[in-house]
């Protein structure tokens, strides 16, 4: 296993015609961990894991990989494992070969190739398929061809670009762990480009959030889940009800209904125009009877999910908040249902608002 | 359960029925020249008629006859370079055409099929009179040339269909694992678009090997194809050796869309 | 050894090669493109480019091409009833050829794409292997058939039925009939690929809201294959426009068509200008009806 290595992009660019897809973006991938490029399509993500596989050219700027600058170097001499989406492999060699591929462009000596090949399908759990064609194969076996034939050369990386959107979800929930198993093993340096938030939030070591060609937000899933930047990231990451308003600087905000909200500790002393996350699981349900506190609403409607059962209700001043509950908690809730909605205060996160007029 | 006739009948016609036989003649008419071809050719007599015996001496006839034999070799050599020549070239333009972007892409691929859509008489017509004052008319470079122009559209088309297929993704996955991209074109794209590749080069040969309308132009006497002789004996000298001749061509024709069919399929090779 | 990728031994002329066509993306499209580019342009451009100039020009007593400008092969071949004639012919068989084409195409498209029948590769191969074999063996099959002593006529008086009972040969009837034959595959092969591409759920969808097979094909099939019967007409049409080996083997001289007489001019009357004159008025004609069939396309999009 050879060192784990960094990467590191340094003011990266990449110009379409008029369109800057990737638009001066500066990250730096640690050793042996995972992240995940997080999305809408279009923001990008894909475009920056095709430049640092070297597959796109850079506008402007550099990447380095262990602190070597690898612009301008070619794709098939940077030495990264690339897994695509559509998997892309060779229909017309058997497994074996396709796993092969990379070994042969290396020059390894046959016997070599035949140990790596066994072990790498071993690994990913396909031992004894060897000589299958590609077209008898199902998609998750696809997948996990493609995955061994980009780690079985040791790779100094490993860029996978939404390589579980292909599966269906039973299998999609299998690979996440098996991937997320497989990247922990080898300890290689890892970076996954997806659009789907649950993937990013349970695989990832750090996810980094990209929104129209720049990075939104860096950090843990827990950061990104509970401690959004932007109300991008609130938006796009988990369902959230979002409150604006303005905060007076003395612990509370009212929002343009009225209605008064109180801060986290730790925005206590915010003022001026804000938003407020409150995610739907934090909120709870409870009998008007029973407690004098929390906000008043009436039930709109109610959807239920099996385990959990998501509600929508409308408070006093005429807002609609969405709740997710457990399932048995809210047995029996009715549209039209008279409720008081509590949450704890500091379960909800406030985000300040730029100044867009200066 | 007995039926009256006319249920079974109407049920008859609502399973495709009549299409079914009405789709049979369609697929008669088209065949029926070639088998009555093959009907001529095994008559004894020196006529070319409604065949009173059988015989396959007009075969002998047509294998010892040295100007057949000689057309049989203009033409095979001909087609065959022709098709060489457009498969290599036409392929590289196709895989240009379907992976990068250029400024003269799309007229460069219309002028590329347009000559699909000429008359080959006036094509024809054009490289004699190109070609004969340059003094190579009536050599075997002119044809080789004629059925390049006249065959390439096929193959670019044929090739450029299945390279679409396939995602330029696959190129890249070569590309990540080490191979630069002149070994990414030998070891990946072109085994990958093989069955095109063979398809191109059967179209390309047979039709070439078939074609009257331009080789009629550039023909000399030594470079007489097999369509042009058979065009001139019916003219002027009909036998049954021309019948045999028809027959040769269909098994040439046969044993080619055999070999296609064997290795890629009907679908393959005809691109359906 | 950090990078084995790097060093490699007999990888170096593909790898030198690779180097220097990597950044040079001219270059290498140049390399790639220009084969075919220049074939095209020097066998096909340019002889047609030359077949265009010398039609304006004409010949001396003995023959030779004089470098003079004139429009005299037009004004000729639009002055001459037997050249105006040989070209309305020609227009009238060819769309006649097309429409009998079209129509059993169409037939046997749909019969290939929508009835799945189990021999469905044998059929293809015989729609496409009569291509193949060529338009001189069909021509002469046809004329062995259609010939007054031929197959059909044979037949008919054995049957009892008289003796040279029907006229195929020299005919245009004739001509229509073999032309249709020869160019049928093309348009079958045509209107396959249009059916195809039509979804059979709207087809199943007009049934399930209540239409009879008959009325989900009118209302359908029909309309959303028109488009491609259009376009498989023009090149059916074309085609037969430029329909050579079957006019000269079963037309012979009674029944002239305008390809027979580009060679005609070209080979027995040595009248290479007059003949550059016929070939750009048959360009022309062809051209005329795809630019005709472009304009009525985009019209309706």
């Amino acid at each position: 296993m050879r060192d784990v290595v960094s990467i590191r992009l340094e003011d990266i660019v990449k110009r379409f015609g008029d369109v800057k897809a990737v638009n001066h973006v500066a990250l730096t991938f640690d050793p042996g961990k995972l992240y995940v490029l997080l999305g809408p399509s279009g923001c990008g993500k894909t475009t920056t894991l095709r430049m640092i596989s070297g597959l796109e050219e850079l506008t402007s700027g550099s990447i380095y990989i262990g602190g070597e600058d690898v612009t301008n170097v070619p794709v098939h001499e940077r030495d990264l494992g690339f897994v695509f989406q559509q998997y892309a492999l060779f229909p017309h060699m058997s497994v074996e070969n396709n796993v092969a591929f990379g070994l042969r462009m290396r020059r390894y000596p046959s016997t070599e190739i035949d140990t790596r090949v066994k072990a790498s399908l071993g690994l990913v759990q396909l031992s004894g398929l060897e000589r299958r064609r590609i077209r008898q194969l199902s998609g998750g076996q696809q997948q996990r061809v493609a995955l061994a034939r980009a780690l079985v050369t040791e790779p100094r990386a490993l860029l996978l670009d939404e390589p579980l959107s292909n599966l269906d979800k039973n299998l999609r929930d299998d690979m996440r762990g098996q991937i997320r198993d497989i990247q922990k093993r080898l300890g290689i340096t890892t970076i996954m480009v997806t659009h789907d938030q649950t993937e990013a939030l349970s695989m990832a070591d750090e996810i980094v959030v990209m929104n129209n060609g720049l990075v939104e937000q860096v950090g843990t899933p827990e950061d990104i889940y509970r401690r959004p930047s932007s109300l991008f990231t609130a938006h796009f990451v988990g369902a959230a009800n979002i409150i604006e308003g303005i905060a007076n600087g003395n612990g509370s905000m009212v929002d343009s209904a009225g209605v008064n909200y109180r801060l986290p500790a730790d925005r206590k002393s915010l003022s001026g125009k804000v938003a407020m996350m409150i995610r739907p699981s934090d909120i709870q349900i409870l009998d008007k009877d029973l407690v004098t506190d929390g906000l008043d609403g009436t039930v709109l409607s109610s959807m239920y999910f099996g385990a959990t059962r998501k509600v929508i209700v409308r408070l006093e001043g005429g807002r609609d908040l969405s709740i997710d509950t457990n399932e048995r908690e809210t047995r029996g809730i009715a549209d039209g249902d008279i409720v008081k909605l509590y949450y704890e205060t500091d379960s909800s996160h406030v985000i300040r608002i730029p100044d867009d007029h200066g | 359960m007995k039926l009256s006739l006319r249920l079974r009948l109407k049920r008859w016609h609502y399973r495709g029925g009549l299409m079914t036989i009405f789709s049979i003649a369609i697929f008669i008419f088209l065949c029926i020249p070639l088998i009555v071809a093959l009907i001529m050719s095994v008559n004894p007599e020196a006529t070319l008629g409604y065949p009173k015996g059988f015989s396959l001496k007009w075969f002998g006839v047509l294998l010892n006859d040295e100007s057949w034999m000689g057309a049989y070799r203009v033409s095979i050599q001909s087609a065959f370079l022709a098709a060489l020549l457009a498969l290599v070239n036409g392929t590289l333009f196709a895989f240009a055409n379907s992976r990068f972007k250029y400024r003269l892409k799309g007229p460069l691929a219309t002028l590329a099929l347009s000559p699909l859509g000429v008359p080959g008489i006036v094509l024809g017509v054009g490289l004699l009179l190109m070609l004969n004052p340059l003094s190579i008319n009536g050599t075997m470079s002119a044809l080789v040339i004629a059925f390049t122009v006249i065959t390439v559209p096929y193959v670019v088309r044929t090739v450029g269909a299945t390279l679409a297929v396939y995602d330029r993704s696959v190129e890249e996955a070569a590309l990540t694992l080490g191979a630069n991209e002149i070994e990414t074109f030998f070891r990946i794209t072109l085994p990958m678009i093989a069955p095109g590749l063979l398809s191109a080069t059967i179209l390309a040969f047979v039709f070439a090997f078939g074609n009257l309308q331009v080789a009629i132009f550039l023909t000399g006497i030594d470079t007489v194809t097999v369509p042009v002789l058979m065009y001139s004996v019916l003219e002027f000298e009909a036998n049954p050796t021309i019948a045999a001749a028809a027959v040769l061509n269909i098994a040439i024709v046969t044993v080619a869309l055999v070999i296609g069919t064997r290795m890629v399929g009907a679908r393959n090779l005809l691109r359906f | 050894m950090d990078n084995p990728i790097a060093d490699g031994g007999g990888r170096q002329l593909s790898g030198e090669l690779a180097n220097y066509f990597r950044g040079r993306k001219g270059v290498t499209i140049t390399a790639l493109v220009s084969p075919v580019a220049l074939l095209l342009l020097f066998s096909y451009v340019v002889p047609v480019a030359i077949l265009a100039g010398v039609s304006f020009l004409s010949q001396d007593a003995r023959g030779a091409i004089t470098p003079d400008f004139t429009l005299g092969n037009f004004v000729r071949f639009f002055s001459d009833p037997w050249f105006l004639f040989t070209l309305g012919r020609s227009i009238r068989i060819a769309f006649f050829v097309t429409l009998m084409a079209i129509t059993l195409g169409y037939v046997a498209a749909y019969y290939l794409v929508f009835k799945q029948p189990r021999l469905f590769e044998f059929y293809l191969i015989l729609v496409v292997a009569p291509v193949l074999v060529g338009n001189v063996v069909r021509a002469f099959g046809w004329q062995m058939l259609m010939g007054d002593s031929g197959l059909v006529n044979t037949f008919l008086w054995k049957l009892g039925l008289g003796e040279h009972t029907l006229r195929f040969m020299y005919t245009e009837t004739g001509i229509i009939i073999a032309d249709a034959s020869t160019l049928l595959p093309l348009v079958i092969l045509i209107l396959m690929g249009v059916l195809t591409r039509i979804d059979p759920a709207y087809i199943e969808a007009a049934k399930a809201l209540g239409a009879s097979g008959r009325r989900a094909f009118m209302n359908v099939t029909l309309p959303l294959s028109l488009s491609g019967v259009g376009a498989a007409s023009v090149i059916c049409f074309t085609l037969a426009l430029g329909t050579f080996e079957i006019a000269v083997l079963i037309g012979g001289k009674r029944v002239q068509m305008i390809a027979p007489l580009v060679y005609e001019q070209i080979t027995y009357a040595f009248n290479w200008t007059m003949g550059a004159a016929v070939a750009m008025v048959l360009l022309v004609v062809s051209v005329v009806g795809i630019v005709i069939h472009d304009i009525a396309f985009r019209s309706k999009k």
